[in-house]
C-alpha cells in the first residue's frame, strides 16, 4: 500500500482545466514572480508566459502536485527573465507593484514599507536562496515541494532556506539599527 | 528526514512576520488579471468567462448580428454592467448618509469613462470601449448573475434627490466606496464594535459581489469577539478558516479567539 504524503493529499491526481488553473492560481503565480525578482513592469508579461507554458504543457501534466508543477514553471520563467538582456537592476521602492491586496486593502503604510524592505533584502540573495525563501516563507510550499519544483536535494533546499533567512534577518536588524 | 521549520510568519520577530504577511497579501488587480486574460485570449487560449475580454461598444452589434445570439462575452459584459449599476446606486445611498465619505466621481456621460483620481493607480489608461467593458467588478460569475433584489433595497434607502447618474461607473470608484466603508468599520472596532458590525453588514448588502469579503468578515468576527458574543464569533471564525485556509488574517484571529 502506498502512503501518500501531505502534499499528495492536497493535490489529488486530477488534471485540472486550464480555466480553473487560471482562476485559482494566477494571483499566486504573479506574486511568486515578483518575489523571484521579476520587476513590476514586467510581471504581467512573465505571468502570461508562465500561463502559456501551463496551457501548452497541461495535457502532459500527470495530475499530481499541481502547485509544485506550477511553481517549477514559474522558476524557469523567472530564471530566463533574469538571463535576458532586458533585466536591469531596479530599486525596489520604485517597483511597488500596483497590486490589489484583496484582504490587505486596508493595510497600513508601515506594512507596505515592510514589504518593500523584504524585497530589498531579497535583492542581495542569489537566485537559488531567494527562491527557497520565497517559496517557503511567502508561498508556503513545504521543503519537499520546493525540492521537487527546483530539482535540488532536500538538504540543499534546507541549507538555502537557512542561509536566506539569516541574510534577511540581518538585513532587518541593520534597518532597525539605522544608518 | 528534514522537517519543515517553523515559518518566519509564525515566528517571534513581529517585523519579519509583518513583512512576510505583507508579501503574502500581494495579488494582481482585477484589471491586471483581465489584461493577462486578454492577451492569453488573443493567443488563442481559453480563459475563464469572468476574465474574458469584453466586447467593445462598437463590436456589440456585429456580435449580435453575426451569431444571432448573445455571446458569452457579451453576457459577461452585461452582467458586469448590471452589477456596476447596482453599485452606483449603492454609492448614492452612501453619499446621502451623514459623514459618508464622498469618493464617487462626478457625473459622467455614458460614453466617457470616469477615472477616479483618488483611486489607486491600478488601472491601465482607458481606451475606447472602456466605458462599457471596464467596470469589471470582482467575481461576477455567469452562472450567478446579479439579482435585482439589492437594487430595490438600495433605492429604498436612497436619499433625497439623487442627481442623474451615468449608467456606468469605473469599478475603482465603487471599490473605493466600499473601502471607505470598511475603513470606518475597522476604526470603530476599538470604540464601538456594534457600529463596526452595522457597517460591515451594510457593506455586505451593498456590495454582495465584493472583493473584500475576507476583510469584511474579519472585521465582523473581531467586532463579535469585542462585544463578548464569543459563540457567534467562533462559529463565523470556523467558517472563515474553512473558506480561507491561507488567509493572512488567521494569526490575528488566533489572538482574538484566545483572548479574554
Amino acid at each position: 500500500m502506498t502512503v501518500l504524503s501531505a502534499s499528495e493529499h492536497r493535490d489529488p491526481p486530477v488534471r485540472p482545466d486550464f480555466t480553473e488553473v487560471f482562476r485559482e492560481h494566477t494571483p499566486y503565480l504573479w506574486r511568486a514572480l515578483l518575489g523571484l525578482g521579476v520587476r513590476s513592469a514586467d510581471v504581467d508579461d512573465a505571468c502570461q508566459e508562465v500561463l502559456l507554458v501551463v496551457h501548452r504543457k497541461l495535457p502532459e501534466f500527470d495530475g499530481r502536485a499541481l502547485r509544485t508543477w506550477l511553481y517549477a514553471i514559474c522558476l524557469r520563467v523567472a530564471s530566463d527573465y533574469r538571463r535576458s538582456a532586458r533585466v536591469r537592476r531596479e530599486v525596489p521602492v520604485e517597483s511597488v507593484p500596483d497590486s490589489a491586496a484583496t484582504y490587505g486593502v486596508l493595510e497600513t503604510v508601515d506594512s507596505k514599507e515592510l514589504w518593500v524592505e523584504l524585497l530589498r533584502a531579497l535583492e542581495d540573495l542569489d537566485p537559488d536562496k531567494r527562491a527557497a525563501f520565497v517559496l517557503y516563507e511567502v508561498e508556503e510550499l513545504s521543503l519537499r515541494e520546493i525540492s521537487e519544483a527546483t530539482g535540488a536535494p532536500l538538504q540543499t533546499i534546507y541549507s538555502r532556506l537557512q542561509a536566506a533567512r539569516a541574510h534577511v534577518g540581518q538585513h532587518f536588524k541593520a534597518q532597525r539599527r539605522g544608518p | 528526514m528534514i522537517a519543515d521549520p517553523k515559518r518566519l510568519f509564525d515566528a517571534d520577530d513581529p517585523e519579519l512576520s509583518a513583512a512576510i504577511g505583507a508579501a503574502r497579501r500581494r495579488v494582481p488587480t482585477r484589471d491586471r488579471m483581465n489584461a493577462i486574460a486578454s492577451r492569453l485570449a488573443a493567443a488563442g487560449v481559453a480563459v475563464p468567462p469572468e476574465f474574458r475580454p469584453e466586447l467593445s461598444a462598437s463590436e456589440v452589434p456585429a456580435a449580435l448580428t453575426t451569431s444571432g445570439a448573445v455571446s458569452k462575452g457579451l453576457v459577461a459584459a452585461l452582467a458586469v454592467a448590471g452589477v456596476a449599476l447596482v453599485g452606483v446606486l449603492a454609492v448614492i445611498g452612501f453619499r446621502a448618509e451623514p459623514n459618508a465619505p464622498s469618493t464617487a466621481s462626478p457625473v459622467a456621460g455614458p460614453t466617457a469613462p470616469v477615472v477616479d483620481s483618488a483611486a489607486p493607480a491600478l488601472v491601465p489608461p482607458p481606451h475606447a470601449g472602456d466605458a462599457v467593458t471596464k467596470p469589471a467588478l470582482p467575481s461576477v460569475e455567469l452562472a450567478d448573475p446579479p439579482e435585482a433584489a439589492p437594487r430595490a433595497e438600495v433605492t429604498s434607502n436612497s436619499a433625497p434627490v439623487a442627481p442623474p447618474v451615468a449608467a456606468r461607473k469605473p469599478a475603482d470608484t465603487l471599490a473605493q466606496s466600499e473601502i471607505e466603508l470598511l475603513k470606518r468599520a475597522r476604526s470603530a472596532l476599538s470604540s464601538d464594535p456594534s457600529v463596526s458590525l452595522q457597517l460591515v453588514e451594510r457593506a455586505r448588502q451593498h456590495f454582495p459581489q465584493s472583493s473584500f469579503g475576507q476583510e469584511r468578515e474579519f472585521i465582523a468576527i473581531s467586532a463579535l469577539y469585542k462585544l463578548g458574543r464569543r459563540s457567534e464569533a467562533a462559529t463565523r471564525e470556523r467558517a472563515f478558516r474553512d473558506r480561507h485556509p491561507r488567509s493572512a488574517y488567521l494569526p490575528q484571529l488566533d489572538r482574538l479567539s484566545s483572548g479574554p
